[in-house]
């Protein structure tokens, strides 16, 4: 229960900051529970590093880690309050819907149904994987990455410094803890299939966010946002084995921290660079815009918890990739936009 | 330039083993290239543009090369090509074909079509993929963990493992109690990149004499017995009537595996 309440309500209260902070009017829930997710991650990543370096134990880190989330919720209930949440017309209320629509969002409904099913049958490629190890060690040792996850032995030279960050097991192990161990939740249904699930629903979340992005405004809107989605969830499916899209990754592998960087983080990456293109404002302009300027807080909480799911080099790299053809295309769009104006 | 000759061919490997994705991608942006703006709309543009720079940027070897001399990273080519919101542009681009049909029935042609031609491009069915691939040895596997991790209670929650390596690689994940002399870190380089610590000599050896349990299954068990070990999984029983079918208690015979556990001279 205690679990369930973290991943499905904690993420709401903490991602209510994010509207203070982007000084946004309207609350988009998609974004809020996005955005908190996020937050948790990376909270419980900061909390790691010097928990990792003082030699804290698992349980000590467990309250510091759940402390600061915790106070980040009541910080964003707080603000929420503040904020006026007597105010009706203040909720974008996301969940379009139009006349003859539903049939689509029952689509969106079965794809996911279906993609979730696949981590019930699918054997986890988990062969190279340690995260599952991981967890149990911290859990069991109450220590954090001082003991060999692969045989549950003590280290005598430890773990290398740059792996140290990768801190998403530990942050599966917080919750890994409070749930009822043993005999009624085991690893394979905890890590192969509650988190996966969890993971598809983030990953589905920042598409949404994609189809929102790509289709306001235009006509018939409501009906385009559940099409988009279905035919996102669809191309997964059927590409269940392919390594360039993701598919492969995030139906077999979903757990990993490689996994969380490559479907949710770098995506929403993307979409968070490809939303600030405004080939109708110079750099200048776009500069003094407050709103615009605050646009580019998230995609740091994106890198920073990319940093605690994946090894460092790989998210940097990626990171990089995004950011530099972001630059790139704002630079061809605003010329474009110049020569058409 | 062994480098920049490997990284061109993992592009054209791409190209050969997931072109038919790729393909839809490309179809994709020339539709919202050759669209018309009422179609696509400045969105679809401004995406496309996206797009096609970012796979310039993916598909730009000595840029690949630069980035792997600086951090090593980027060792499987499609590793760069996560960075492409592929998927969002074929949905997007579905969805525009859709919306372009005026009656209904034309509607429901384009989405079945659409349906259709995005599982033509992948696997056709859905569930499957390269599953059978990672298929576990059998049933087997999990009764022996089963039975290894019923031993635990006998010594205190936890107890010391050494087994085939089928067995080894999924223990640590079963039960977080059974502890190995060697991991799966032995065989897999790719498992546990992040330990310093490497095996010594002697346990390397144990694991070479372990490829061979079911010639020597009495060595191997002195050995595990020399190392401590609690519970000893074989694939050929111990002699009768040598020490070490004395000291190990069978505890039970899964088809291809015996399970015993230490109990000493009784």
């Amino acid at each position: 229960m205690i679990g369930i309440f973290l991943v499905l309500v904690l993420p709401f209260a903490v991602g209510m900051i994010w509207y203070w902070i982007l000084g946004k009017e309207k609350k988009d829930w998609v974004l809020i529970y996005l955005y908190g997710s996020l937050t948790m991650m990376a909270a419980a990543g900061i909390v790691a590093m010097p928990a990792i370096k003082l030699r804290l134990s698992f349980g000590c880190y467990r309250i510091l880690a759940l402390g600061l989330m915790f106070m980040l919720g009541a910080a964003g209930m707080v603000l929420f309050v503040q904020s006026g949440f007597k105010a009706k017309d203040n909720w974008r209320i996301q969940l379009h819907t139009e006349k003859n629509s539903g049939w689509a969002w029952g689509g969106v409904l079965v794809v996911f149904l279906l993609l979730s099913s696949c981590f019930f049958q699918y054997v986890p490629a988990a062969k190279e994987d340690m995260t599952a190890e991981t967890i149990h060690t911290t859990v069991r040792t109450d220590t954090l990455y001082e003991y060999n996850a692969a045989t549950g032995e003590l280290l005598t030279l430890g773990i290398y410094p740059q792996d140290k960050l990768v801190t998403l097991p530990l942050f599966y192990s917080l919750f890994y803890s409070l749930g009822p161990q043993g005999q009624q939740l085991s690893m394979r249904h905890f890590l192969y299939e509650f988190v996966p699930v969890w993971i598809l629903l983030l990953n589905f979340l920042v598409f949404w966010k994609w189809g929102e992005s790509l289709f306001l405004g235009q006509k018939r809107e409501k009906l385009r946002l559940p099409l988009f989605l279905c035919f996102y969830g669809a191309a997964n499916l059927f590409g269940d084995y392919l390594f360039i899209t993701f598919s492969y990754k995030l139906l077999h592998q979903t757990w990993t921290g490689e996994t969380v960087f490559v479907t949710v983080l770098l995506p929403l990456l993307a979409l968070q660079i490809f939303d600030m293109m405004r080939g109708e404002k110079s750099v200048t302009e776009w500069w003094q815009d407050k709103i615009m300027r605050r646009k580019l807080v998230p995609p740091v909480l994106c890198i920073l918890t990319g940093i605690f799911c994946a090894p460092w080099r790989e998210t940097i790299v990626l990171c990089a990739v995004v950011l530099a053809a972001g630059a790139v295309t704002a630079v061809i769009w605003r010329k474009q936009y110049e020569r058409d104006n | 330039m062994k480098e920049i000759i490997d990284l061109i061919r993992h592009v054209m490997y791409a190209e050969k083993t997931h072109g038919k994705y790729i393909g839809l991608l490309l179809l994709a942006l020339l539709f919202l290239w050759m669209a018309p703006k009422e179609f696509s709309g400045r969105r679809g543009k401004k995406l496309a543009l996206f797009t096609v720079v970012l796979i310039c940027f993916v598909f730009c070897v000595p840029f690949l090369y630069l980035i792997f001399r600086t951090t090593g990273f980027g060792q499987n080519f499609w590793e760069y090509l996560w960075t492409v919101p592929a998927l969002a542009v074929i949905a997007y681009v579905a969805v525009e074909l859709c919306m372009m049909q005026k009656s209904r029935a034309s509607f429901l042609g384009t989405l079945g079509a659409c349906l259709i031609g995005i599982a033509l491009s992948g696997t056709v069915l859905p569930f499957k993929g390269e599953v059978e691939k990672w298929k576990y040895a059998d049933q087997n596997v999990e009764t022996v963990l089963a039975t290894v991790s019923a031993q635990k209670d006998l010594y205190g929650g936890e107890l010391l493992l050494l087994a085939p390596d089928e067995i080894l690689e999924r223990a640590r994940a079963y039960d977080g109690g059974i502890r190995l002399v060697y991991g799966k870190d032995m065989w897999d380089v790719r498992a546990n990149t992040a330990v310093a610590d490497d095996y010594p000599q002697d346990i390397r050896l144990l694991y070479e004499k372990m490829q061979r349990d079911y010639e020597y299954p009495d060595e191997v068990a002195d050995c595990a017995k020399w190392y401590g070990c609690d519970v000893l999984v074989l694939r050929e029983k111990l002699s009768q009537g040598s020490t070490q079918g004395k000291e190990w208690k069978l505890v039970r015979e899964i088809p291809g595996y015996i399970v015993y556990r230490y109990v000493g001279m009784e």
